[in-house]
């Protein structure tokens, strides 16, 4: 088999901009996630027994499901109820939900593994349950969710991959239709895989500086 | 005079009464031990005097004031536990400093101050930028004892503080409680250390199936055990 470089470096630009797009779905769903989850994790930690189960029936739920399936409702039924939406948006709210669902059980494990005996020791000093969860338990948690947190959202982003099928010009969905249109398979494959590579490897050398930076 | 009036504490977890109905009395600056065998209910006491345990039933009132506001009480009442439970991400100072800062809005240099007095008053002075993995379990639980002084409290309560530690550094533990209660401290402390209690306590109470059955003063106590449970349970404990 030869290697078509010709061809690597015609269809590279179009895989460029999409891999921007990528990018910006990734991380802006990446950012709701971030906004979300520790609010869902707060809320089935101190939450009364309603919004507590409110954010445990939610969580269950999105768990339970493939992300092509949440990806799918977004885009097809919430205009159903009037929330008209582009791909890109619907895909960003979908993924971010998953995303924030998946990093509050990552928090909510994190804080809940530290045991009671920390948590009992700051209410005995006087800090109200909330507190003592957001100032004394999350500080010393975060050391522990950073490292599963980067798995998931290194998940997240290999997700953003399902939105080609809601027509959004992403890595997976761009160098699918090059491929049909091309029949140039390996080259652009190869294209598409660094592309995914840089990206998610960004996204864990920049966590593994930041575990550094907790753990100094 | 009196500090702390408990009235007919009753607490049960499912089927299991753990406090059958405890009467409790302590003056100021009283010094009471608590002992009895495993499962009596001693924990499951001074954590309903400090509320970390909610009491079926009973009434509690510390200082006058019937306990309402539960973090204005804890904030007054101290607590040392077994597992010392320091934050393992913090230094010692900034274990000490932490509530006074957070909780009566001290500055951090205050909090720092005041940490470094109290590190200095439980002899660990030098230990200040150390984390708790850095320290013995000895040091970590004078450490525990100085982040609850920081908060100022008019009680303090002890949960069996010594049980974790190796008997080569029960003794340093002790002597800071004993120091503690000689400087006018009221404590509540539970724990099977006989010697500290002859030391210390003015009083000593021995509980039995979620009852206090016995107490008295140091003297009467082992000398002249008032409970035929107790005698039981001093010629266990003493190894006689
Ligand atoms: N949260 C809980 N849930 C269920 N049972 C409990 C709980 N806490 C305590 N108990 C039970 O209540 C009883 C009294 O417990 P407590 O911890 O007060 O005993 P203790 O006198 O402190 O014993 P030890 O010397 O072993 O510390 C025990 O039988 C224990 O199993
Ligand atoms: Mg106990």
């Amino acid at each position: 088999m030869i290697f078509d470089w010709v061809a690597f470096f015609e269809y590279f630009p179009r895989l460029i901009r999409a891999a921007g797009v990528t990018l910006q779905v990734s991380l802006l769903s990446l950012g709701l996630a971030c906004l979300l989850a520790p609010l869902l994790a707060l809320a089935r930690l101190l939450g009364p027994k309603p919004l507590r189960s409110m954010a445990q029936g939610m969580i269950e739920v999105v768990r339970g499901l493939p992300p092509l399936v949440i990806i799918a409702f977004a885009y097809f039924a919430l205009p159903k109820v009037g929330v008209v939406l582009s791909g890109f948006w619907c895909g960003v709210l979908a993924l971010g939900l998953v995303g924030a669902v998946y990093a509050a059980e990552i928090i909510r494990s994190a804080i809940e593994s530290l045991g009671c005996g920390q948590l009992e020791a700051a209410l005995a000093l006087g800090f109200a349950r909330w507190r003592a969860v957001l100032e004394i338990l999350l500080p010393q948690a975060l050391r522990r969710i950073l490292p599963p947190l980067t798995n998931e959202f290194a998940n997240l982003i290999k997700a953003s991959s399902l939105l080609s099928v809601i027509s959004v010009h992403e890595i997976s969905q761009v160098g699918q239709s090059l491929i049909f249109e091309t029949f140039v398979v390996i080259e652009i494959l190869v294209q598409m895989a660094i592309l995914y590579l840089i990206i998610i490897g960004s996204v864990t050398i920049l966590s593994r500086r930041l575990e550094r930076g907790l753990g100094a | 005079m009196t500090l702390l009036t408990a009235r007919g504490l009753a607490k049960r977890f499912g089927s299991f009464t753990a406090l059958d109905g405890v009467d409790l009395d302590l003056n100021r600056g009283e010094r009471l031990v608590i002992c009895g065998p495993s499962g009596s209910g001693k924990s499951t006491l001074i954590r309903c005097i400090n509320r970390l345990e909610e009491p079926d039933a009973g009434t509690i009132v510390i200082d006058g004031v019937p306990a309402k506001d539960l973090q204005a009480l804890r904030r007054r009442v101290g607590m040392v536990f077994q597992q010392f439970n320091l934050f393992p991400n913090l230094t010692a100072r900034e274990n000490i400093a932490i509530a006074p800062r957070k909780l009566l809005g001290l500055s951090r240099a205050e909090a720092d101050a005041r940490a470094e007095a109290l590190l200095d008053r439980v002899q660990l002075a030098g230990h200040a930028d150390k984390p708790p993995a850095a320290l013995s379990g000895g040091q970590q639980q004078r450490v525990a004892i100085a982040r609850a002084l920081a908060m100022e409290p008019v009680l303090m309560l002890f949960d069996e503080p010594t049980s974790a530690l190796d008997p080569e550094m029960i003794r340093e533990v002790l002597d800071v409680m004993v120091e503690l209660g000689q400087g006018g401290m009221s404590m509540i402390v539970v724990t099977h250390e006989m010697g500290f209690a002859r030391r210390a306590a003015d009083r000593i109470g021995f509980m039995d199936q979620g009852r206090i059955v016995a107490m008295a003063p140091p003297q009467q106590f082992f000398d002249a055990p008032p409970h035929p449970r107790l005698v039981r349970f001093l010629d266990n404990i003493l190894g006689h």
